[in-house]
């Protein structure tokens, strides 16, 4: 059984938005997957479930063998915390705290002990080569920067999962190459959905699946 | 690390805060300030009060005691080093004496006035001076004729020269000795008609008790009472009344408690004030921080811990605004009392200001908290 497994995802917004109508999908560890699809087909709701962020209308997802589905809003909180790491398009880093902070941050909620909250932090920092920005606050740091910040944020804590919104969707694209390599190569045992709207970004994952209109299919549909 | 997050929080968005800290920062001082204020105009009118009075005695004895003749009654109290004078003092008003009318015969004036019954003895004792005329001649207690009178109720019966001048007390006619001003403390004696216990007698206006003054040591008033009391009315000491000028602590307590209700009604306005600015600009808080709150609830941060830190923020921020103010209030009274001569008093209480202000802001603090815990971490999904 794949180590994530969601079968026929459905979620609706009351009183008439499907946003996301037939989700079926397998991922294992180490594998990385390219979700791609017109805008407002579905994806960024079918990450929020994936994610634990929201529950779904319909469906199952199996992650770990947890029947994620069922749990109530303070048992996904937990769940999140020792599953899934985030990445999002507009980085979404905590404004007053510097970089290491904000990477100190999830590693205090993942229960890392105090005594090495920061020497981690700077390792993951090290690794996606910010070792010049420790302590910078983010509006000092260029979109590129603040990305891998977010980067050694969500994979600092070794998710098994790792789920990025469009992470290079606001970065030029020579920038979006080399965040894109970070982001792929610090995630070797982790099971990595990106969003994404770039053939470029896609091609780089190992398998791409396609919402159209809420509906999940392995091939491009025109 | 709740607190370190909310420590780091408070500090570096010091500037969004600081309508909410300068409202906590001023109620507190304004608390400090008020409260030190009330406190100390209350220690001062205490402690001018009590040296007028300081070491002064009043005796009231029974009325059988107006057979004794002053030197016979005080013989046994000027035994004692500690007083330095004493004498009857009866004023109108203690022990009920009756008040008469006055005609004055010469500018055929009436009033109506208090008697007081006096000795010489009293009136040294009272610190009370003539300022015309003479004290009842030594030739008067057997068969008294004449009195004193103060000195506002000689000019209100047109008196200005005593020398000759004759009222009718009563009907009775009745010499004037001579005019008397009442101490600087006091003003009753200025109004009133002044006439020892024989002349009382012979008018029927001999109040049914009689007041002694007895003037001491400052600050030997109390341990003297009951001695003095035996030495006055050896064979009922507990007949006699013995009342002391209060001592400076109790009356400044005493006038403190009395403003002590404005203190509270104003205090508890500072602290509604300061509730609700904290409660809004918390709100505010809120709205801008929903992406920081969005990031903790999807990196798995519970509910309940995002309540606590917003709670502790608000605590923090109570906290240290409330001392900060407090400090800055108590400085500024304290240069304000140096500049005015004010000797400044503040109540230990007031340690307890930046506590309330640790309390104020952990209440307001729950209602943006729990606002807080509202906020669905898929809107990051959703917002740039
Ligand atoms: N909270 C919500 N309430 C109502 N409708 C919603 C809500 N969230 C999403 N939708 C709707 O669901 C549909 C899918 O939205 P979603 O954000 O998943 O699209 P997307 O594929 O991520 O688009 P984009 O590429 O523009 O980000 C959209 O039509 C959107 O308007
Ligand atoms: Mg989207």
């Amino acid at each position: 059984m794949a180590y994530l497994q969601a079968e026929s995802l459905r979620r609706e917004f009351p009183p008439a938005v499907v946003a996301l109508a037939d989700a079926t999908l397998e991922i294992e560890l180490g594998e990385s997957v390219a979700i791609c699809g017109r805008s407002g087909s579905g994806k960024s709701t079918l990450l929020a479930l994936l994610g634990l962020l929201d529950a779904p209308s319909g469906g199952s997802c199996r992650i770990d063998g947890v029947a994620t589905e069922q749990l109530r809003r303070r048992q996904r909180a937990e769940f999140r915390r020792t599953h899934i790491g985030f990445v999002f398009q507009s980085f979404h880093l905590i404004p007053h705290l510097t970089a290491t902070e904000n990477v100190i941050v999830a590693l205090d909620t993942r229960g890392t002990r105090r005594s090495q909250q920061r020497r981690r932090a700077v390792a993951e920092l090290e690794r996606v080569g910010l070792a010049d920005r420790l302590n910078s606050l983010p509006v000092t740091m260029s979109g590129g920067e603040q990305q891998r910040v977010a980067i050694a944020r969500a994979v600092a804590t070794a998710p098994p999962i790792l789920l990025c919104d469009e992470p290079t969707g606001n970065l030029d694209s020579t920038t979006a190459h080399d965040v894109l390599e970070i982001l792929l190569t610090a995630t070797t045992a982790t099971a990595v959905v990106i969003v994404t709207h770039e053939e470029a970004v896609a091609s780089r994952c190992d398998r791409t699946v396609w919402v159209n209109d809420g509906v999940l299919t392995e091939t491009r549909a025109e | 690390m709740v607190v370190v997050d909310a420590w780091r929080a408070v500090a570096r968005r010091w500037h969004r805060n600081l309508l909410m800290v300068m409202a906590v920062m001023v109620s507190a001082g304004t608390a400090i300030s008020l409260i030190a204020f009330i406190h100390s105009a209350a220690y001062r009118t205490a402690t001018t009060l009590t040296a007028l009075s300081a070491g002064s005695i009043t005796a009231t004895l029974p009325a059988v005691t107006w057979q004794t003749a002053d030197e016979e009654l005080l013989a046994a109290v000027r035994q004692f080093p500690q007083v330095t004078s004493a004498g009857t003092m009866t004023l109108p008003g203690d022990g009920g004496s009756s008040s008469v009318t006055i005609h004055s015969t010469r500018s055929t004036t009436t009033a109506r006035a208090g008697v007081a019954v006096v000795t010489p003895g009293g009136i040294d004792a009272r610190k009370a001076r003539l300022t015309a005329g003479t004290l009842p001649g030594a030739a008067d207690v057997t068969q008294p004729t004449s009195a004193l009178v103060g000195r506002r109720l000689a000019r209100e019966l047109g008196i200005g020269d005593p020398r000759g001048a004759v009222v009718e007390v009563n009907g009775v006619p009745i010499g004037v000795a001579g005019i008397l001003a009442d101490s600087d403390e006091g003003s009753i004696l200025s109004t009133s008609l002044l006439v020892e216990p024989a002349l009382a007698t012979r008018l029927g206006v001999l109040p049914p008790s009689r007041s002694v003054l007895i003037n001491v040591t400052p600050g030997t008033a109390e341990q003297l009472a009951n001695d003095l009391a035996a030495a006055l009315h050896p064979r009922a000491p507990e007949e006699v009344g013995m009342s002391i000028a209060p001592s400076p602590r109790t009356l400044q307590d005493k006038l403190a408690a009395e403003s002590a209700t404005w203190v509270t009604v104003i205090t508890a306005v500072l602290g509604a004030v300061s509730a609700f600015t904290i409660v809004t600009t918390m709100q505010v808080a809120i709205q801008e921080r929903r992406r920081e709150i969005g990031i903790r609830r999807a990196i798995g941060t519970r509910a309940s811990r995002i309540a606590l830190q917003f709670c502790c923020e608000a605590m923090v921020t109570g906290g240290a605004a409330s001392a900060f103010g407090a400090a800055l209030g108590a400085i500024s009274i304290s240069l304000w009392g140096a500049l005015a001569g004010w000797e400044i008093v503040m109540p230990p209480y007031v340690l307890l200001i930046p506590l309330a202000g640790l309390l104020i802001g952990g209440l307001s603090g729950l209602v943006p908290a729990l606002l807080a815990t509202k906020i669905d971490p898929a809107e990051l999904l959703r917002t740039t």
